[in-house]
Order: structure tokens, then sequence, then C-alpha cells
């Protein structure tokens, strides 16, 4: 068990179709999600060849919001791609994502990712036919020389030698240092991040879901200009991603399912 | 509708022909009785019995061609108005093909609290220690900012059929949420020019401020087809660049902020300004059947659309959108692609479907650096010097 | 809709005549508590609540704000509970049912009206700034008892939480970070613990059997139900009763003596699984405790 391999509780609540209890290893991000379905639809909602994918994302403090709002609208156009709803037509697939523990309650780049890799398994737990299963991880690119705590030595992701590492030095004013990519970063390393991507790709590869931001701390105005990537840098992060969702992410959703025969 | 196939490619005559796949041949009739002709719809029939395809067929003429007569990389003209709220502070109307969007700023000014840390209101993604924020309060970390600048979205009653009268809906909630993330990963605004000072201590810089302006962002759509992302960001960018707030000092005889419409209270904007590109992906080959379709020299299984209108985002099932600015030397300005041009890409977001390929993204940028550089023409244009103070 | 699902006749009736011999499916006698488990998260005051297959998250925020002009004493203090369909298909959001209401109701009166919590006290400037301090109840899963679940949840969270050390000097107010100063725990008077009576017959006037801790299924086919909430020295914080068959008055005092007997039990349960806590969380690092214990007691 490597200390990278999120903490997995499959049907923690016996009362749903599926359930899963999800851990990010190294932000502690903990989401719950239940999966429902296929149930009775609402008429309003009621499709007539497809199944409607209802997504509630609940925040553990307060009562949901505009971010929440936004939280449920990017996992529901995700899942719609991934779930066959050709399959259940004229009915509900109920998808309720709590989150239990984060160290931002806000903050898309800590929860999305833990809410979407917590949902496809509930999904797959829950018996609902997809078209393939997904993964997703979270990367954060950091300026050079960024002193990163012993205990988080183990996100950083090799640097592979490429035609980027001019543009590496390039970018970072303070010393000749390359920039060091992280995987799901805590809310601390977070914040010293330059840019933030979460990537969802399927099981073959497909990019389902990317969701980059540039997120350097600052004052903002005349200081953030010529902030942001080249698109070649933004490949290469890219790239990365979609060797680990392909790699381990298939593997850890195997190990999980373990001899559920579902995967 | 099994057995049966849209097989004509449409002509460039408004009629589609809707034949069965094994329409009996008029000679062979046996009964003798005359045969009926092959179902045919007019073209706007066609186009709401079935858009996928309705749109499909269109994108596969060469070149191919959106129903609505633009190439797929094209986008629509726009308008920009501003400063036509006369108790806005600043103001902006936008207008793309029948997407209209009205956008006010206003400021409010904010004292400080005693306890208030000035430092939290001043940078993007604070990082803060304070024991508030690691005591959960959901306010917590980057949202601090978000108590000077505040976007909300509304959709005006009867501006598109899909939405109804009632309380925001999803898309208006995730569309404030979506600019709101705009502004932050932007950092448009320069958070410390908001700052409100006593006048006498003013060339001290390491005395504090005693309030803030606060910036209230309004965005009301008017009339919605397609793409209001990119038509409020757009409006809130010129509306920003055109607001003029009033000079705000701490007076400390009354001890307290007093207002002066005579002159101006700058604020600072960036240099480069970023805009927001949006692009639907539509699927070309799975329904109809066929493999693989050849567009624009590469084997793909999708069509990008730049400047999706609402029949088009109907039909999408990805979409993609860009936030980028544009570093080009000023001497080939008017040349599109030019080597010297560099795009920074600040945000990348896509979403649904599983079609887009790399390559398509690439693609997407430079189409994105394009409208960039118009969008900025047009500010210009505007009479509005994005630099000037 | 979804709705809940029916019980069968013979299942009534089997549940039933089983009650009236002192028994119950799950094999507890009536007057006994299902498990409680009560496990801790990485923050303070966040619970997570189990009693059987019922699972209940509490949550406890602070914030600083302006006090109530009419209240400028005191410090803010709400509970929020809002059942979503995670719990069962049957709940919707945005649509609260009446078990909603009662319940929200029920927790208002047994902790923020008992004064469980000194609101004074989370006053930092008079007037001017005040702890607001929040309470979200998360319901995970529902197999019946969520009020007792629940109280037991915010209560146990509530004597979880640390508040940051505030320090005033003049019109500047510094919040001091965990690592700064060590957090301290909020000024709870009591712990008011629920305790929720099931009444089952099958006619009026006829024998009625009286069973705590009842489980969905039994909330199905109870003919009413009464709500005691005592604290540990036996002082009754509330009793509510609303509707549902008539019960002699003597089986209220029944009722009352018993729940204060069950919730000395709660009580200590509570206090074991937060001392156990405490110690997970200084371990390996008691000279820390020391000196924050120190630093506290001031």
């Amino acid at each position: 068990m490597s200390p990278l391999t999120p903490e997995i509780t499959l049907c923690p609540l016996p009362q749903t179709d599926g359930s899963c209890q999800y851990t990010c290893p190294t932000s502690r991000t903990t989401i719950l999600t239940s999966v429902n379905g296929p149930l009775e639809v609402r008429a309003k909602d009621e499709l007539p060849n497809d199944a409607t994918i209802e997504v509630i994302v609940k925040p553990g403090i307060g009562v949901g919001g505009v971010r929440e709002t936004r939280l449920s609208t990017l996992l529901q156009t995700t899942l719609k791609s991934l779930i066959l709803t050709t399959h259940h037509p004229r009915t509900l697939i109920q998808i309720v994502a709590q989150i239990v523990q984060s160290e931002d309650h806000t903050s898309i780049p800590l929860l999305l990712s833990p809410l979407l890799n917590s949902t496809i398994l509930s999904l797959l737990i829950a018996g609902i036919p997809l078209r393939t299963t997904g993964w997703s991880i979270h990367l954060a690119v950091l300026p050079a020389n960024t002193p990163i705590p012993a205990a988080h030595k183990d996100t950083i992701l090799p640097n592979e030698e490429g035609e980027s590492a001019e543009e590496g030095a390039m970018e970072t004013d303070e010393g000749e240092g390359r920039e060091v990519i992280v995987r799901n970063p805590g809310r601390v390393l977070l914040s010293k991040a330059k840019s933030s991507h979460t990537l969802v790709f399927s099981k073959e590869g497909q990019m389902l879901l990317i969701e980059s931001v540039e997120c350097s701390e600052g004052v903002g105005g005349e200081s953030a200009d010529g902030q942001g990537w080249d698109i070649e840098e933004w490949l290469r992060i890219m790239r990365i991603a979609k060797g680990l969702c392909c790699g381990e992410g298939v593997e850890v959703v195997r190990d999980a399912l373990g001899d559920r025969k579902i995967f | 509708m099994t057995g049966t196939a849209f097989d004509s490619i449409p002509t460039d005559t408004n009629k589609y022909v809707y034949q069965m796949a094994s329409p009996a041949p008029m000679s062979l009739e046996p009964h003798g009785h005359i045969p009926k002709p092959p179902l045919t719809f007019s073209t706007s029939l066609f186009r709401h019995i079935s858009p996928t395809l309705f749109l499909q067929r269109h994108l596969l003429q060469n070149p191919p061609t959106r129903p609505n007569g633009r190439q797929p990389h094209q986008y629509r003209d726009f308008t920009l108005t501003t400063n036509s709220l006369s108790h806005a502070h600043g103001s902006a109307v936008v207008r793309t093909g029948d997407t209209a969007v009205v956008c006010g700023v206003r400021g409010e000014i904010l004292e400080l609290a005693p306890g208030d840390d000035p430092s939290r209101f001043e940078t993007y993604h604070h990082s803060s220690t304070s024991a508030v924020h690691s005591y959960g309060s959901r306010g917590s970390g980057g949202a601090s900012w978000g108590e000077l600048i505040t976007i909300n979205v509304e959709l005006s009653t009867g501006c598109s059929k899909k939405y109804p009268l009632g309380p925001p809906g999803t898309l208006a909630q995730a569309l404030s949420d979506q600019l709101r993330e705009l502004a932050v990963v932007s950092k448009l605004v320069n958070l410390s020019s908001l700052g409100i000072y006593n006048p006498e201590e003013r060339h001290d810089p390491t005395v504090k401020p005693r309030g803030y302006w606060c910036l209230y962002i309004d965005v009301l759509c008017i009339s919605l087809d397609g793409n209001l992302l990119d038509a409020a960001w757009y409006a809130i960018v010129a509306a920003l660049v055109s607001a003029k707030l009033p000079k705000a000092s701490w007076s400390q005889a009354e001890e307290r902020i007093f207002c002066d419409g005579s002159s101006h209270h700058p604020i600072l904007l960036r240099r480069s300004l970023p805009f927001v590109t949006t692009f639907a992906v539509v699927p070309i080959c799975e329904s109809t059947g066929m493999d693989a379709i050849r567009c624009s020299g590469n084997i793909s299984t999708c069509i990008v659309l730049n400047d999706p209108d609402s029949y088009e985002e109907e039909e999408a099932i990805e979409t993609l959108a860009v936030l980028s600015t544009v570093v080009c030397e000023d001497s080939d300005v008017d040349q599109i692609n030019a080597p010297s041009m560099r795009t920074r890409v600040e945000k990348i977001e896509k979403t649904g479907g599983w079609n887009l390929e790399e390559s398509q993204i690439i693609h997407c940028t430079h189409l994105a650096a394009a409208k960039t550089r118009d969008y900025d023409r047009v500010l210009l244009r505007e009479g509005l010097d994005a630099v000037q103070i | 809709m979804p709705k809940e699902p029916e019980i069968s006749l013979t299942e009534k009736t089997f549940v039933l005549e089983a009650l009236k011999q002192n028994l119950r499916v799950d094999g507890r006698d009536l007057q006994s508590f299902r498990d409680i488990q009560l496990t801790f998260g990485d923050d303070y005051g966040f619970v997570d609540v189990r009693l059987g297959k019922t699972r209940v998250l509490a949550r406890i925020s602070a914030e600083v704000t302006k006090p109530r002009p009419d209240r400028q004493f005191e410090g803010m203090f709400t509970i929020t509970t809002e059942m979503g369909p995670m719990a069962s298909p049957v709940f919707e959001i945005g649509r609260p049912t009446e078990l909603d209401h009662t319940l929200s109701r029920l927790l208002e009166k047994s902790i923020r009206r008992s004064t469980a919590l000194d609101v004074e006290s989370l006053c930092i400037v008079t007037g001017k700034r005040v702890w607001s301090l929040r309470a979200d109840v998360h319901f995970l899963s529902h197999d019946g008892n969520l009020t007792d679940t629940a109280c037991i949840a915010v209560i146990t969270a509530l004597a979880h939480f640390r508040l940051p050390v505030v320090t005033v000097s003049g019109e500047d107010i510094t919040i001091h970070s965990v690592t700064e100063r060590v957090p301290v725990p909020l000024s709870l008077l009591h712990w008011p613990i629920c305790v929720t009576f099931s009444f089952f017959g099958e006619d009026e006037g006829g024998d009625m059997v009286c069973a705590i801790d009842a489980t969905a299924q039994e909330e199905a086919l109870r003919m009413g139900d009464m709500t005691v909430t005592v604290n540990k020295n036996g002082e009754v914080c509330q009793i509510s009763k609303s509707g549902g068959v008539a019960v002699e008055a003597e089986v209220l005092m029944r009722c009352a003596r018993l729940a204060a007997g069950k919730v000395k039990v709660v009580d200590k349960l509570i206090a074991e699984a937060l001392r156990e806590d405490e110690v997970r969380r200084n371990k390996g690092n008691l000279d820390w405790l020391k000196e924050g214990k120190s630093e506290n007691e001031r």
C-alpha cells in the first residue's frame, strides 16, 4: 500500500444502492457519495430517451450556494458522458455527494478530484451501466525552489527531460531551478502553486474534464500581467496526468473493487 | 423510426428529402396506383424535429458551414457600448448576435472594522494561516477577496424560452461562480488600488488603509442566444475599464470617509486584458454511422464550433472555455497567427464528452488569441484606453 | 416521487406481537440503545455518530462577526439540519418534510433553549465583535431515531470543538492560530441529551408497550412518540409529545426516570470517547500538551 493510495470505503451507507467514502491521502479531503437509481423521475425532469442524472453536492459547512451548484454542474456534465443514459430511459439516477472534511470547503481544486473519484466508484458499486470508467487527478505546478515538507516528498512527480526545460527556467525569476509538479497537494502547498490542474481521463485515455487555472497569489492588476502558461507547457502536464489516470488510477479502481467482478 | 435514414446531403435548396430505407421503385408498383412521393420536410421543420442530424448535415458540407451560415471557426460580430447607465459607476452593454448583456459596476464603501486584517483583502488566493481559516468557516481560503468584488448574474424574464420565471436557476448560479472564478484567476483588478486612505498619511507606505471600495458587479442578460459566458465576461471587463469611482478619502477630523465627485478614484486593471472564448464541440460520426470524418486535414470525430449559439449549445456534448491574453509585437498587429504572437493561457475548462483531442485544443487557443485581439481592439475603439488611469 | 416501502401485514403483526412479549427484531430489550459509535475527524468539532445503521455527522465552525444590535453581549449559535436524499430517497432537497421541521425544532429546544452553550462567552468586544458558531448536522443514513442521534452528535461536537484564542489590545483584535496558542474548549454548561420513546399498541386504552431507540421499521409501526431531554444531573430540559396515542401521566414519569438513567450512560460514553480522542491527538506530543495545559490554566 503506497502512501499515495486513497483511503476508500465501499458501501458505508447500507440504505443506498451504492456508496463510497473517499479520502485523498495528501490533501485529507474526505467525500461521501451515494447513488440511488434508477428511480422514478419527477415529470418535469423526465427525458424520453435518457435517464435524468441529478447531482447534489452538499457542503460540509452552511447551506449550498453558487459554489456547490457549480460543482454539481461539473460533476453532472462529466457523468452524463460516462453513464449509458439510454439504458434506463425515463428514470432518475440520483447522486448525492457530501463534503465530509476538507481544508477549504469552497475550493474547487481541493474538492473536484475526490468528488469525481468517489462518485465513479459509487456508480460502479450501484451497478449503473457505464460507457467506461474514469479517474481524476489534481496536479499543481509549484515555482522552482519551493520548500516542500518532507511528508509530501512522495507527491513530487519525476520531471522527465524535455524541451520544456528552458521554459521552466525562464518562467521563474528566483534561481535556476525547475518548476515542480506535485499531485493532490493540500491547501498550504496549493497556495504556493502557480497553477492548478484537475483532469479526468477515461480508462482509454480520453479527456473527460479539464479544469486548469492559474492560481498564483498576488495583489492583482499589473502584477498579474504575463501570468498564465503557454499551451505546450499545459500539454506536458496533461500528458503526465493522462499517464497517471490511465495507469495507477485504473489500478486503484481495480484494487478497490477487488473480487466484486464489476470491473 | 427503424429502417429509415436521412440519406440526402442538404443541397442549396431549402428542401430535405426524408426517404424510406428501401422505397418501392416507382415503375414496379404492383397495383398500379400512383406511388407516394418521398416524404419531404421544409428546412425549418427538419431543424426542429431532428436537430442533431440537421447540424451534422450542415457540418459535413465542404466547406463545413453551420446552420447560422458561419464557418466553424467564425465568431459572431459584437458591439460594445459603455457608460450607458447613469446610476452605475461603470457600465457596458455587449451584444453578440442575439445574445445581449448589460453589466453595471457599483462601488460601495467598506469601512474597516477592528480585527479586520487588511492584508486579507489585498491578495487573490490568499494563503491565510490565521486561526479563523483553520477553523473552517465557509469563507476561508481564496474567498476573502470576494468581500471586495461581488459578481452576480441574472437572466431576465423572457430572455430565452428555456429559462422560466423564478429564482436563479442552475445556469445563472453556475455562471456567477464561473465569472467569480475568472476574476480571481485573471486577477483583473489591483485590489490594493481599491484602498481608501487618509490623504495626509498617504506618503507613508506602512500606513493601513481606512476602508475599501467594494465593487458590486451585476450582469443582466436581456437576450440569450448561446455563449453567455464570453459576453458576460467581456461586459464585466469593459464596465470595469470604463468605471469611474468618486474620490474617497478619510477625514481625520470627522473620523469617517468622505466622497468627492469632482475627481476620480482610479481602479487599476491589468495592462494585458484577459478574455474568455468558448467553443462547443459537436460529435459528427457516431450517429451518422460513419467511422471517421476528415476535417481540416486530421481524422477527427468531432467539430469545434467557435462562439456557439443556443441551438448549437443544445446539441453540443462538450464545451471548452479558454481564458487567455495575447502578448505580441506591435509591428504585426494585423497578422493573425503571426509567429511573434504568444498566447498566454490562464484557464482551460472542458466539460462533458470525450471526443476533443490535443490538436484541437491547440487550434482553439489560436482561435482564442484572434478573438482576444479583436476584443481588445473594440475596447480601444470605444475610446477607452485600458492603460490609461 | 420515491416513497418509503410499506410494511407488510405479516411483518407488522410479527413486530408488534414480539414487542408485546418484550422482544425486538434486532434482539435488543425495550430499554436499550443500539451500539453508539463515535468517530472524530482530523478537525476539532467534527464527529461521526453511528447508532446501528443510522449515521449522522455534525460539524462545528466559528466565524468572527458583528453581534445583533439587541444582543450586544452575546455571540451567536445556530444549528442547521437539512435532510437530503442520501439518508433516504424520501427526503428531497429544498422540500422539507414534517420530520425535518419537528427535528430542527427539537434540537433548538433541547440544546439552544436549554442554554447548553454559554453564548455570552462568545463575545469578544461588546457590541463590535463576537464569535458566530454554527453546528451543521448532516444525516447520512436513516434507520430510525434521527433525533437522539443528532442530539448526541451536536453535543459531542460542541464538547470536542476548540475555539482559537483571541487577544484584544485597544482597537486591535488578534486571532491566534492553533500553532501559536492552544485553542480553548467552549464553555458548555451541561450536556442535554434526547431520549425518544416510541409507544406501540393496537388499540387505545389497551396495554401500551414503550421502547426507546426505535429503528425505521418500528417508527413506521408506532402509535405515538415522546422525546425527553435530560442532562446527566437528571434535570429535564425539555419534553415534547406532539400528537399520537394518549399516554397516562404515570407513564410519563416512568419515562423521564428511565431517560435520566440512560442519559448518564450516554454521557459517560461521550466523555470516554472524547478522552480517548485527546490521547490519540497528543500521542508522541506530550510535552506540547503539558505546555498547552499550563497556558490554558491561567
